[in-house]
C-alpha cells in the first residue's frame, strides 16, 4: 500500500485512452475520466452508450483492448488484487449465486475477500437490517424479488468497505420504497469519503444526486464535470439532449390524437 | 385466425432455420423425426401378411401416442406457440385460440413424421378398401390424439412448469424417469419370460391394447382383422377423447392465462445458518472454504447439478451390481470394480467455472485468487465423490464378500480423485463453456459445440490413461505380495502420484487463467438473449 500513500493526489478513478470493440462495433472509444474523491460521479447516456462496458472494464471484469484505469492511483489491470481490494461493484445483470440464502450469499462475498468471519457477521446483520432484508435473509436467492437482488448486491459490494463503489443501473426496475433504503446507504458512503460511480439514463436521478457527470455517446465522453457547469441553471435534461441531439423532426401521429377523443 | 396460426408457426420454423445455433438443433430434430418416422413406417408396412402385424401397430401407435403426451414437457418453451401466455394479450375467443394452436401444433416437423409413421399401417394392414378407409380415418384420429393429448398436458403444466419448486422437481422426476430403462433392463433380463420379440409384442399389445394410448393402434388392428364394429366403437371412443382433452385444453388454457405466476414465499422462518455448515468443522474460514461451502450447497440445492450427479452415479452402479451379481464367480478383488462406479462423476470436474456461470463475477470482482477457487472446488468434489466411492465400495463388497479388500479400495479413492481433479482443473479454464440457462427442465446445450465436446472425450481419455499406473501398480502388488502389504504400498504410493497429479494440473490452472480471468468469465456466461 505504499504505492498509494504519496498518490494521495490521484483523483479515486482515473481513466485513459480505454477503448473496446466487440466484432465492428465499437463500445468504447478512447475515454478519459477523472472521478474525485469523494464524488458522487454519475455516468449519463443513451441506451448502448457504452456505460456498461466502461464500468466492467474499469472493475476487471472486462478486459479492454487498450488503455489503463487506476483505483487510488493503483492500476486495475496490473495491479488486480490492490486494485479490487478498494472496490465494490453492483453489475447491471446481477447474476447471482442464487441457491444461497440472502445471509449465505453475504458471508460468502465477505470470505472470498478473505474477511474476519465475526466482522463479516456483525456487518451483514447491520447491512440486512439497513436495508429491509432481515426478514428474508433465510430465504434462498432465487426467490428473492429484482429490488430485493439489487439491495443484497449492493450489501455485498459495501460489506467489505470499499472506497469506491461501482454501480451499474442500480435504480432500474426498482420500487420506490427500495429506492429510497438504496439512496440513505449511498447518502452514508459518500458522507464517510467514499466515492460512487454510478450509470444511469434516469435524469431526475442523476440530477438529485451527484455531484459531477460524465454524458456518453456512443462510446465517446461528450462531456465530464461538476454537474453545475453542465446545466448552467437549466435542466439536466435539457443540457443532455442539447449534447446528445434530438432525434429529426418527425411527423406527429395524427392517428393517436384522433383517437384520443 | 387459423391461417394467421399456421403462418406464424410457419414464419417461427423459418426464423429458427435461420439461425446459426438454431439449424443445427433444428436439422438434429429433423433428422431424428425422419429416422424415427422412417422406422415407424417400414415396421407397420412390412407386417404385410404377418399373423402379428396388428399387434405391432398397437405398440408402434401406442409408443408415438406416449411420446407425444411427454415429449412437449420435456421442451417446454422451445416451441412459441405452446406457450399460451405469448398470446394472452392478444383480443382472442376461446375458440379461435384453441383451433389456433392446435393447427399450428399439426404444422412442424414432429406431427409430419408421425403421420408418416403411421401411414405405413395404410400399407401393411389395410387389405380391403373398407379395412383402409378405416385405417385412414384411426390414422387422422390417432395423430389429432397425440397433438391434443400432449398440448392438453402441457398447458395443464403450466401453474407447475413456472413455479421455481415446480421446475426442480420436474427436473429430479425426469432424471428418475430417464434412469428407469437400465433398471428395468436389468430386471427384464432377468425375468425374461422368452427371448421371443413377436411373442412379446403380443404380450405387451394384449395388455394395453384397451389404454387410451393405444386406442388408435386398437382401431387399427380391428379394421385389419375384420372386426368393423369394434373399430367403430373405438374411433367414436377416439374422437370423444380428442374433444374431451380439447375441453380440458380449452379450460386450462383459459385458466392458465389468466393466473399469475405462483409467487414464491421470500420470507422464510428456521435455523440461521451460515455458509459454512457445521458438520464440515474442517472447512477453512476462508476464500477455499467459501467456494467449498457453496458449491456444496449447489450439489444439494441446484437441481441443474444434482440430476447429472444422481444419473452419472446411479447408471453404471446399475449396470456393475448387475453384472456382479450375476456372474458365478467372484473373487475377493472384485471389491475394486466399486471405485469404477464413481468414475463417470469425472464430467463433473471437466467444466468446474462453467458449472459456476455467469456468478462467477463476484469472484472476478473480489479478488484475483484462482488457486482459493479451484481448491474450494476440488474440495467440494472431493467431499461428495469419497462418500459415494465409500458407499460404493461397500456394496460391491457385500456382492462379492471380499471385505478385506475394502481398505485397498478405501485407500485408493483419494488419489484416483486426485488424477480426476488434476486433468479436470486444467480442462475447466482451458476449455470453459457456457451452461445454458433455461426455463426448460432438461437443459441440452447447443451452444456448447464440437470442440469442448472433444476436449471433453480427450480429457476423459487422459483421465483413464493417468489412472492406469495406479491401476498397474495395485495389481502387482496385489498379486505379488501378502494383502496387507500390498494395502500398505499401493496406498501409499498411489496416493503420493494423486497428489502429485492434482498439485501439477491446478498449478498449471493456475497459471494459465491468472491472467485470464475476464476470459474465462465471459466463456462462461451464457449469452443474454435480445
Amino acid at each position: 500500500m505504499t504505492l498509494t500513500d504519496p498518490a494521495l493526489a490521484w483523483p479515486a478513478l482515473t481513466v485513459r485512452g480505454l477503448a473496446k470493440a466487440f466484432g465492428p462495433k465499437i463500445a468504447v472509444a478512447e475515454i478519459n475520466l477523472d472521478v474525485p474523491r469523494g464524488s458522487f460521479f454519475g455516468i449519463v447516456g443513451p441506451n448502448g452508450a457504452g456505460k456498461t462496458t466502461t464500468l466492467r472494464m474499469a472493475t476487471g471484469l472486462l478486459r479492454p483492448d487498450h488503455g489503463q484505469v487506476w483505483v487510488d492511483g493503483i492500476d486495475v489491470w496490473a495491479d488486480p488484487i490492490a486494485a479490487k481490494a478498494r472496490i465494490g461493484v453492483l453489475p447491471e445483470d446481477l447474476a447471482l449465486f442464487e441457491r444461497l440464502r440472502g445471509r449465505e450469499l453475504l458471508e460468502f462475498h465477505g470470505l472470498l475477500r478473505n474477511m474476519d468471519p465475526a466482522v463479516i457477521k456483525a456487518r451483514s446483520e447491520q447491512l440486512l437490517e439497513f436495508l429491509g432484508l432481515a426478514d428474508a435473509a433465510d430465504a434462498l436467492v432465487v426467490d428473492y424479488s429484482h429490488g430485493m437482488r439489487k439491495k443484497l448486491v449492493l450489501a455485498a459490494a459495501l460489506l467489505h468497505g470499499p472506497r469506491l463503489l461501482f454501480l451499474d443501473e442500480p435504480f432500474e426496475a426498482i420500487d420506490p420504497v427500495s429506492a429510497r433504503a438504496i439512496r440513505a446507504v449511498l447518502e452514508d458512503f459518500t458522507s464517510g469519503a467514499g466515492t460512487i460511480v454510478f450509470s444511469s439514463h434516469v435524469m431526475e436521478l442523476v440530477e438529485r444526486m451527484c455531484d459531477h457527470v460524465a454524458v456518453m455517446v456512443e462510446g465517446r465522453v461528450a462531456w465530464a464535470g461538476p454537474i453545475d457547469a453542465l446545466r448552467a441553471g437549466g435542466s439536466l435534461e435539457d443540457a443532455f439532449v442539447a449534447l446528445v441531439g434530438e432525434p429529426a423532426e418527425r411527423q406527429a401521429l395524427s392517428w393517436l390524437e384522433r383517437s384520443s377523443d | 385466425m387459423v391461417g394467421t396460426f399456421v403462418r406464424l408457426k410457419l414464419r417461427l420454423l423459418r426464423n429458427g432455420l435461420s439461425l446459426g445455433q438454431g439449424t443445427v438443433l433444428f436439422l438434429m430434430g429433423a433428422i431424428g423425426a425422419s429416422l424415427l418416422a422412417l422406422i415407424g413406417f417400414t415396421t407397420l408396412a412390412a407386417t404385410r401378411g404377418n399373423s402379428k402385424g396388428p399387434d405391432l401397430a398397437i405398440v408402434v401407435f401406442g409408443l408415438a401416442t406416449l411420446g407425444w403426451a411427454i415429449f412437449p414437457v420435456l421442451g417446454f418453451g422451445t416451441d412459441e406457440t405452446l406457450d399460451p401466455q405469448r398470446l394472452e394479450t392478444l383480443p382472442l375467443t376461446r375458440w379461435q385460440l384453441v383451433s389456433g394452436v392446435l393447427a399450428a401444433s399439426l404444422v412442424g416437423v414432429a406431427p409430419l413424421a408421425t403421420l408418416f409413421a403411421f401411414s405405413g399401417a395404410l400399407i401393411g394392414l389395410g387389405h380391403n378398401p373398407v379395412s383402409a378407409l378405416l385405417i385412414a380415418v384411426a390414422i387422422v384420429e390417432a395423430l389429432l390424439l397425440c397433438v391434443v393429448a400432449s398440448r392438453t398436458i402441457v398447458s395443464l403444466m403450466v401453474p407447475l412448469l413456472r413455479s421455481r419448486r415446480g421446475r426442480d422437481f420436474t427436473i429430479l422426476a425426469l432424471t428418475l424417469i430417464g434412469l428407469t430403462p437400465p433398471v428395468l433392463e436389468l430386471f427384464a433380463t432377468r425375468h425374461a419370460p422368452s427371448g421371443n420379440f413377436g411373442d412379446t409384442v403380443v404380450e405387451v399389445a394384449d395388455k394395453v391394447r384397451l389404454t387410451p394410448f393405444a386406442w388408435g393402434g386398437t382401431a387399427v388392428a380391428d379394421a385389419a382383422r375384420g372386426r368393423y364394429g369394434s373399430t367403430l366403437v373405438l374411433l367414436v371412443a377416439i374422437a370423444g377423447a380428442v374433444m374431451l382433452l380439447g375441453w380440458i385444453w380449452a379450460h386450462s388454457l383459459e385458466r392458465a392465462l389468466t393466473s399469475a405466476d405462483p409467487a414464491a414465499p421470500a420470507t422464510t422462518r428456521g435455523a440461521r445458518s451460515g455458509l459454512i455448515p457445521g458438520w464440515l468443522p474442517f472447512l477453512p474460514h476462508n476464500r477455499v472454504g467459501a467456494v467449498a461451502a457453496k458449491d456444496l450447497r449447489y450439489f444439494a440445492r441446484d437441481p441443474r447439478r444434482r440430476a447429472p450427479l444422481i444419473g452419472a452415479m446411479i447408471v453404471p452402479a446399475v449396470a456393475l451390481f448387475a453384472s456382479l451379481s450375476r456372474s458365478g464367480a467372484r473373487p475377493a478383488a472384485t471389491t475394486l470394480l466399486g471405485l469404477i462406479a464413481v468414475l463417470p462423476t469425472a464430467g463433473l470436474t471437466l467444466n468446474q467455472f462453467g458449472l459456476d456461470g455467469a456468478p462467477y463475477w463476484s469472484s472476478v470482482a473480489s479478488g484475483n485468487d484462482p488457486r482459493a477457487d479451484l481448491t474450494g472446488k476440488n474440495l467440494a468434489n472431493a467431499l461428495v465423490m469419497v462418500p459415494l466411492a465409500t458407499l460404493s465400495v461397500f456394496i460391491c463388497a457385500s456382492f462379492t464378500h471380499g471385505w478385506t479388500y475394502v481398505p485397498l479400495a478405501l485407500g485408493l479413492s483419494p488419489a484416483i480423485f486426485g488424477v480426476l481433479l488434476g486433468v479436470g482443473d486444467v480442462v475447466s479454464v482451458r476449455v470453459p463453456y457456457a451452461l445454458p440457462e433455461r426455463r426448460s427442465p432438461l437443459a441440452f446445450n447447443p451452444g456448447q459445440g464440437c470442440a469442448s465436446m472433444l476436449a471433453g472425450l480427450g480429457a476423459l481419455a487422459v483421465q483413464c490413461i493417468l489412472l492406469l499406473p495406479i491401476a498397474a501398480v495395485t495389481t502387482v502388488l496385489v498379486v505379488a505380495t501378502p494383502l496387507p502389504v500390498a494395502t500398505l504400498v499401493a496406498v501409499a504410493a498411489a496416493n503420493a502420484y494423486g497428489v502429485l497429479i492434482w498439485r501439477t494440473g491446478r498449478d498449471l490452472a493456475v497459471r494459465s487463467v491468472w491472467w485470464r480471468l475476464p476470459e474465462l468469465l465471459d466463456a462462461v456466461s451464457p449469452r443474454q438473449a435480445g
